[in-house]
């Protein structure tokens, strides 16, 4: 016996009750531990990701306002300089290159970005990871960025073979390093980076003005401004001075493709940081209260002889909520521990996607004393509605065993359905029925905790099912291949001559602004032919949409967000050329699943631009063992920017895919079985403290062991069984709430499709923790005293 | 089996020979505890009952009558020393040999019933009648205790002594070779006690098993054929009764 003198006799009750049920305690503080790990934890991923970005974007001098234009010489940028509120400015020469990567067959994307050859360019600063700077006067040096030199082996001094504006050049790595612009890179077809198909190259200015033809000139201006500027206003003016310029606009950071992806993440975990603690922590409180109940119950003698020394309800009351605030401290205290831990390792998977150059983990004392606040209170609140039933009671009656319930009167007696049960069966469904709230809470508490796994990690199968309908219905084409720039339609017949293509759908591509009303949205207007079969916009039942004739057939998330219908005409700026300004009606509304565009006949787009036949690449089906021969022949047809494989791209998709969500299915197994374990292994354990007498009897009658645990399983067994459904429909709820409110919707809207896999699984777990629960039971079982209980009374 | 869940089965124990007496107990110790701690319940006990009678164990509360009762169903094993139920040594069987034995051979009735409390009067007869070889009827065991008219009944609508003549009905009902009784009036009032007594008595007579009957009340002893007294953990004394009472005439 522990040494506990000296404490208030109630105290050391309350300590050697601790120690005598500590394997319940143990439960349900984990339950508490792991609302406050998933609180702890997505805030830590939140604030870990946020402070990073702020460090890196402080580090690297982030730019706030973007412009990108054709030809512009070097003295606008003086005079951009001297706009209102203007405080660092960096013009620059942004071109695009073909690498051709060994071991690589196909060709690669480099996004080359101009660099003072002397040091640091003022804004968008790079942060070298290895190396040095480029030598002045050595037109071929580049630094590269960190992700591509990875991909790819690349260390400072190693060569790269790059095609610019047409011509062979071998470049040289001097440095490897990250900007703050580049955070999160995708090629032009994509939505995920493809580190070994696209890279930055920092290449020196001078050398970029001769290899593009840009002398005195820049095609690229990053600006950054003084706290308090509005930078509608400096847009607005940037926009004046550069339209000579074949400019498409300038665009606010906000805009900018890297910060824009980071942001939506961000304002991801913000809901997800706030909507799945707050379901976990709804769940803990009810399945506390559930727990606790029974706990209380079984102590109701022992408050009846509390009273009945002259104890009040306060004094009472207050060493049962001590008792709960021990259980809930140790819980907290695991789930800070395991928020913190789980925390920093989403972090660094999460981190993963993006390229910073340092990870700055962060911890909010403030988010440690809301928890911690919070897990008292909703533990208080579960203890004192547990404990107030027993303190309404007279000592006297309280310290009688509770009045036997009625037996018998439950709707399987009523039915004569009991009949077909044997009398083991009987007492076990007996068991379940006399209490009959307290069964269906209980079984409530189970559904809950197999809820959570449902509602959180459906997003695995849903997307599955997402890319599934989007890349075996919407996009059949093989590759897709871009070219360099708009083209008559004659270069169909260019791409149709390349080794291994059989089938060629043409298609044209323009980046414009999209307005209505007082809504704008930025997006690209997608040509295809009327009959286009390769790639073909589908509705939710996946059946093909008619482009219409005339006008447009918008993505439903981009309709919502213009608010626009059929029959609306909208304005729209094309961002390229000559800047035209287009009007077109909307005349359908897609509700697709990915990505958030304007679909219209190639013919409709090419005449309301004023051009004849053009087309700015094409879908192809290719003869796949052929692949490697039309990689190389694309190396040399300069025409070509980009060649994307389907299935690389779906590939890529599913990696990422996986890896998060097997890190979520672990994460939230664990959640969710251990909120099913901590249930079943208290009402277990209650129930065997209450039944010890009944069970033990039956084996002085002659029933072995196996039998008369079947009645304790049986009952944990039926618990289980009858939150199964309660689990899918909870969880189908939660992931309602998930897809409508904690989802970014622009890069992709996830289906609301939950699938088999998703619910066995969660099966699985529940089924799982209640054997494991069962097990742990079922060893005390062959402990029972067969003596004791001949002798005592109930 | 119920629900089709059927128990793993330890090998049934032989005790076929009904000439062999009903238990043979030789020099049976049994020591809870140990050291400072060490409480001799039994101190080496050895003596035969024979088959079908009636015996009752008399003595002071310590004096070791429950724990020899527990050891011969099976309860218990002995610290030392060997016990026969007829030809099959008790003292030899695990714990799930153990259990078989319980279930197929003795019926137990406890001081405080032990009933089922969500299981009817009818429904914990066939508790045990479910899981016995050669069981009479439940209805029929009911009968035998005069309790066919509360078979529908829970334990908690009977009275003390309805709900001892149901623990009856449920310990005769597989045709135990053995009844071990462990105070079945301690909880009774007189009138109700000797109903009771009746039930155990017409068991022994018309269904010859062998009946040990726990007590403190000495008249009780006077239905026996066979009285032992116990004391400090010895048997002090076995007499034989060669004209037991009826329970009828029994009162206190």
């Amino acid at each position: 016996m522990v040494t506990v003198r000296g404490l208030h006799p109630l105290d050391r009750k309350l300590w050697r009750d601790l120690v005598r049920i500590r394997s319940q305690a143990a439960a349900t503080a984990a339950i508490i531990a792991i609302a406050v790990t998933a609180l702890v934890m997505s805030t830590t991923l939140l604030l870990s990701l946020e402070e990073t970005r702020t460090a890196f974007y402080e580090r690297g001098r982030m730019a706030d306002v973007f412009a990108t234009a054709v030809r512009v010489p070097e003295r606008i940028a003086g005079e951009i300089a001297r706009i209102d509120g203007m405080r660092q400015i960096q013009s620059r020469i942004v071109e695009r290159a073909t690498l051709d990567m060994p071991g690589l067959a196909a060709p690669a994307s480099g996004h080359l970005v101009s660099i003072p050859e002397t040091g640091q360019p003022t804004l968008n600063r790079i942060v070298l990871r290895e190396g040095g700077w480029i030598t002045p006067g050595r037109a071929d040096d580049v630094i590269v960025s960190a992700a591509f030199a990875d991909a790819h082996g690349l260390v400072p001094g190693d060569p790269v073979f790059a095609t610019l504006d047409g011509v062979r050049r071998t470049l040289r790595v001097t440095g490897i390093g990250r900007s703050p612009e580049f955070v999160y890179t995708v090629s032009g077809s994509g939505f995920l980076p493809d580190d070994q198909r696209f890279g930055v190259l920092w290449m020196g200015r001078e050398a970029m003005e001769a290899a593009f033809d840009l002398d005195g000139a820049f095609n690229d201006i990053v600006v950054s401004l003084s706290p308090g500027t509005d930078s509608n206003r400096v847009i607005e003016v940037i926009d004046r001075l550069l339209d000579p310029y074949g400019s498409v606009g300038a665009i606010d950071r906000s805009d900018q493709s890297s910060h824009a992806f980071l942001q939506s993440e961000i304002d991801g975990l913000v809901a997800t940081a706030t909507v799945l603690p707050t379901v976990l922590i709804a769940i803990a409180a009810f399945v506390l209260n559930v727990i606790l109940t029974r706990i209380v119950d079984t102590e109701r003698e022992q408050i009846g002889l509390l009273k009945a020394f002259g104890y009040g309800n306060l004094a009472i009351a207050s060493h049962y909520w001590k008792l709960v605030m021990v259980i809930s401290l140790a819980g907290t205290l695991v789930g800070f521990a395991g928020g913190i831990w789980a925390g920093y390792g989403v972090t660094r998977l999460y981190i993963r996607f993006f390229e910073f150059p340092a990870l700055v983990l962060t911890l909010d004392p403030s988010v440690f004393l809301v928890t911690a606040a919070t897990a008292a209170a909703t533990a208080s609140l579960g203890a004192l509605m547990a404990v107030r039933r027993c303190l309404a009671l007279s000592p006297a009656e309280a310290m009688r065993p509770p009045a036997p319930g009625v037996y018998g009167r439950s709707v399987i007696d009523r039915l004569g359905l009991i009949r077909r049960v044997g009398q083991l069966g009987r007492v076990m469904i007996r068991q379940l029925t006399i209490k009959p709230a307290r069964s269906l809470l209980t079984a409530l508490g189970i559904a809950l905790g197999g809820s959570l796994y449902i509602g959180t990690t459906f997003t695995g199968g849903a997307a599955n099912w997402m890319l599934d309908i989007q890349f075996s219905f919407s996009e059949r084409q093989d590759v897709t291949l871009q070219f360099v720039d708009e083209r008559a339609y004659g270069a169909i017949d260019l791409a149709r001559a390349l080794p291994g293509v059989l089938t060629v759908e043409p298609f044209r591509i323009v980046p414009v602004e999209l307005s209505y009303g007082h809504r704008t949205e930025r997006t690209v207007l997608q040509g295809l032919l009327a009959d286009a079969h390769l790639v073909h916009p589908l509705d939710r039942q996946q059946r093909p949409i008619d482009i219409p004739p005339a006008g447009l057939a918008l993505s439903a998330h981009l309709a919502d967000t213009l608010e626009v219908g059929p029959g609306d005409l909208l304005t729209i700026r094309v961002l390229e050329g000559r800047q035209a300004t287009l009007t077109l009606p909307a005349t359908a509304v897609v509700d697709d699943y990915v990505g958030s565009m304007a679909t219209l006949r190639l013919e409709t787009l090419n005449r309301a631009m004023g051009d004849g036949p053009v087309i700015t690449g094409v879908y192809a089906l290719v003869d796949a063992d052929r692949l490697d021969a039309l990689f190389a022949a694309v190396k040399d047809t300069p025409q070509i920017s980009d060649v994307v494989e389907l299935d690389r791209t779906v590939e890529a998709t599913q990696e990422m895919l996986d890896r998060t969500i097997s890190v979520y299915r672990v994460l939230f197994s664990l959640f969710s079985g251990t909120i099913v374990f901590g249930i079943l292994y208290n009402a277990a354990r209650v129930t065997l403290s209450e039944q010890g007498r009944e069970l033990a009897s039956l084996r002085v009658l002659g029933f072995t062991k196996g039998e008369v645990a079947i009645i304790l399983l049986g009952q944990l067994a039926i618990l289980t069984v009858i939150a199964l459904p309660g689990a899918a429909l909870f969880g189908n709820l939660l992931a309602y709430v998930i897809v409508t409110y904690a989802m970014d919707p622009e890069l992709f809207r996830l289906p609301f499709v939950i699938t088999r896999g998703t619910y066995g699984e969660a099966a699985l777990v529940m089924v799982g923790s209640a054997v494991l629960a069962g097990w742990l039971v079922r060893r005390r079982i062959g402990t029972l005293s067969l003596i004791d209980v001949l002798k005592t009374r109930e | 089996m119920p629900l089709g869940l059927t128990a793993r089965r330890a090998a049934r124990p032989d005790a076929s020979d009904p000439a062999a007496p009903a238990f043979r107990c030789e020099e049976v110790t049994k020591t809870y505890g140990a050291g400072e701690a060490e409480v001799r319940a039994l101190r080496g006990i050895s003596l035969v009952i024979p088959n079908g009678e009636m015996v009752v164990l008399l003595g002071a509360s310590g004096s070791g009558k429950s724990t020899l009762l527990n050891i011969l169903g099976g309860l218990d094993h002995p610290t030392a020393g060997r016990v026969w139920f007829r030809n099959q040594e008790l003292t030899a069987l695990d714990d799930g040999r153990l259990t078989v034995y319980r279930r197929d051979h003795v019926g137990f009735v406890f001081q405080f019933y032990n009933l089922v409390p969500s299981l009817t009067a009818w429904e914990n007869v066939a508790l045990v009648t479910e899981i016995a070889r050669t069981p009479m009827p439940p209805a029929d065991a009911l009968a035998l205790v005069g309790l066919d008219a509360r078979q529908d009944h829970l334990p908690a609508q009977l009275s003390g002594g309805e709900q001892q003549r149901v623990a009856i009905a449920r310990a005769i009902a597989k045709r135990p070779e053995v009844l071990l009784c462990d105070e079945p009036t301690g909880a009774l009032d007189s009138k109700t006690g000797v109903r009771v007594l009746e039930a155990l008595a017409a068991v022994n007579r018309d269904l010859g098993t062998t009946t040990l009957v726990i007590t403190h009340n000495a008249d009780i002893a006077r239905m026996a054929d066979r009285v032992i007294r116990f004391a400090d953990g010895h048997v002090r004394e076995v007499a034989t009764n060669a004209d037991p009472i009826r329970p009828t005439e029994i009162t206190w």
